[in-house]
């Protein structure tokens, strides 16, 4: 994901929230995230 | 006055006319219902038919989960509206959360299309209640990611309440757990099978007519509890 502008918590909570609800199906996939740039 | 059935249609929708030509074979009527109207138009059932929605991007059924329609129909669902997933429409209930599990790529990596044997595990549920237990059908199958996954402990729960409602007969052919080929909630209104019942409701066209009784059996349980009268 390309974020504008700095990770804060409220952002990376919506991330996770994200990753586990669209990018990944957690019946079968894991997810980490990693902040990078 | 006949039920009203919708069939939702997505972007990527393959089978929707045939499964709204099998509620009619059935006895019903069928409402067309569109994936961005966020309304069920008063519907009696659902149908989610199979084919590619959103192309299968991400994961298959994994974007349908958010069309507008789907909001309203996770909460009808939920509140004992009968919905029937077939193929993408299993992956796309799954995905919601309306029944358990998963569908994953087929364990041999090819998409498979044949004619399936299955055996009826569960004549209880608003789809199924027009067969015997035991009974062997014969219906079309045609998918990529047909094989059904869950964690030992919701499997176990499946078999253990009875929600598997179909099990494939003589070959496995993706892998599904179990031999798994369809569930239910534990309701029992809300249904996902992997092959398509819809492509055998006609002599013509189907190996059988053993599909038909998936349909006939919501319109004989929505009589019986009194949703509609014929």
């Amino acid at each position: 994901l390309n974020i504008d502008g700095d990770i804060d918590d409220a952002k990376l909570a919506q991330i996770h929230e994200i990753a586990a609800t669209l990018l990944s199906n957690p019946v079968i996939e894991d997810f980490t995230v990693e902040v990078q740039g | 006055m006949s039920p009203r059935v919708g069939v939702i249609t997505f972007p990527g929708s393959l089978d929707d006319k045939d499964a709204a030509r099998a509620v009619r074979l059935a006895g019903g009527e069928s409402v067309a219902l569109w994936h961005a109207d966020a309304d069920l138009h008063s519907v009696d059932a659902v149908v989610l038919p199979g084919g590619f929605s959103y192309g299968d991007y991400l994961r298959c059924g994994a974007i349908a989960k958010f069309a507008p329609v789907m909001e309203k129909l996770v909460d009808a669902g939920n509140g004992g509206l009968p919905i029937l997933g077939i193929c993408n429409g299993f992956q796309v209930l799954t995905e919601s959360h309306l029944l358990p599990g998963a569908l994953t790529r087929n364990d041999h990596l090819h998409f498979i299309c044949r004619d399936q044997k299955l055996r009826i595990e569960n004549n209880t549920s608003a789809w199924t209640s027009d067969f015997q237990i035991g009974e062997e059908i014969l219906i079309p199958l045609k998918n990529g990611e047909g094989g059904y996954v869950a964690d030992e402990k919701t499997l176990d729960e499946l078999e253990g309440e009875g929600r598997v409602i179909a099990r494939y007969l003589e070959i496995n052919p993706n892998g599904s757990r179990r031999d798994i080929a369809g569930i239910t909630n534990a309701r029992g209104n809300v249904v996902g099978i992997m092959p398509h019942p819809e492509h055998a409701v006609e002599k013509l066209t189907g190996p059988t007519t053993d599909g038909l009784g998936f349909f006939t059996s919501l319109l004989k349980s929505l009589v019986n509890d009194g949703k509609v009268s014929v």
